[in-house]
């Protein structure tokens, strides 16, 4: 009988601490935009990918992003192979992460529609080079939906990305990013 | 003793509790892999051709490519001697042949050239990608491709003029099997029937 109340003991104990590990949202489609011209109006070196990979941990707060560069596609093909062989290399790297915190997040966001303004804080890694990360967030939470987004800039040398000369005068120093993150809750 | 047992037990659940938080990293890793995957081989060569050969890959879908290739002279003539040096081993020959190419790729797989093929040569082609080199749920080793030109000889040569028209086409047909094994190696098979 003894026995019998510290298995029972030692089961409930183990459901409180999966319990505690908490919810985890996945999505396999997340969405990263980036227009790396100087002038924002001309998009002809601009990449989109759709397949991004995001796991959140309501409990924790954390956050974790993944985007295979091959995905990244671009309106010419042969941008589309220099970027890959040339620039960011995607057979040595072939991913580019990010895992960070929200800052201000809370569970009680996801039960409540609304938009709420939070801050992401982190590390992303891109062609083998790993840097600190923070940027302002939109959290939109509508339904069963909730919906981050994120407009950030990076500079391709601080990943040490090379860009030859001849390309760089018709590129910003800053490239803008855009990332549309939706996650179906349940 | 049952104290013991107990704290095993609840040993084990912070262990397992540790072992569950993970690395979110981890995590992510395994969720991105459990995605069908199909990872495309690209760029197994860097262009449409290799010197005077065509080699396994197409122009991006709806590229039209324009193409200028010269055929220069012999580099080494034997009869020339001295010459062949200030002909710069056959730049300076006088016999250069150009061809000019323009092909489009209508998608991934399909692609039309047309060509002046120098010396009153015309020709074209059609080439299919019939393979893809790729990893995941497919694992196909190699690239594929199917190449047909037609060449037509427009010239007033001697051993022509009186011919039948059709002994001035000649056809050629290419299977082309090629394998990226490093972004620094990538060997090509060809198999090549002409008439």
């Amino acid at each position: 009988m003894k026995k019998l109340l510290i298995f029972a003991t030692g089961l409930l104990l183990m459901a409180i601490s999966f319990q505690v590990q908490g919810q985890t949202y996945k999505t396999r489609d997340g969405y990263v935009y980036f227009n790396p011209n100087k002038d924002q109006d001309h998009k002809d070196y601009a990449a989109a990918t759709k397949e991004g990979t995001g796991v959140l941990r309501v409990e924790t707060a954390e956050v974790a992003f993944l985007v295979q560069m091959k995905t990244f596609h671009f309106n010419n093909a042969l941008l589309e192979e220099h970027f890959n062989e040339n620039y960011l290399h995607s057979d040595k790297y072939p991913n580019a992460t990010y895992k960070g915190k929200l800052i201000g997040f809370t569970k009680d966001m996801l039960t409540k529609d609304g938009v709420y303004n939070l801050t992401s804080e982190g590390q992303v890694t891109m062609h083998g080079v790993t840097k600190d990360f923070k940027s302002p967030v939109k959290l939109t939470v509508s339904g069963k939906t909730a919906t981050f987004e994120c407009e950030f800039k990076i500079k391709a040398e601080d990943y040490k990305i090379d860009i030859p000369g001849i390309v760089k005068p018709k590129l910003a120093d800053f490239t803008p990013l855009k990332a549309n993150i939706k996650f179906q809750l349940n | 003793m049952k104290k013991i047992i107990a704290l095993t037990i609840i040993g084990c659940c912070m262990l397992l509790r540790v072992v569950a938080q993970g690395d979110l990293l981890d995590e992510i890793n395994k969720e991105d892999s459990a995605k069908p995957q199909r990872n495309f081989t690209t760029a197994t060569f860097k262009a449409t051709r290799i010197i005077n050969m065509q080699s396994v890959e197409l122009t991006g879908a709806g590229n039209l490519q324009f193409m200028i290739t010269h055929h220069f002279g012999l580099l080494w003539n034997k009869d020339a001697g001295a010459q062949n040096l200030v002909q710069m081993f056959g730049l300076n020959a006088g016999i250069a042949k150009t061809y000019l190419a323009l092909d489009y790729s209508f998608n991934r797989w399909f692609n039309v050239g047309l060509a002046a093929a120098g010396t009153s040569n015309f020709e074209g082609w059609m080439r299919f990608k019939l393979l893809r080199q790729q990893t995941g749920t497919y694992n196909i080793p190699v690239t594929v491709d199917w190449i047909s030109t037609a060449n037509v000889n427009s010239s007033k040569t001697a051993t022509l003029v009186g011919e039948p028209v059709w002994n001035r086409y000649s056809f050629m047909h290419q299977l082309l099997i090629a394998r990226k094994f490093s972004d620094k190696f990538s060997p090509v098979h060809a198999y090549i029937g002409a008439q």
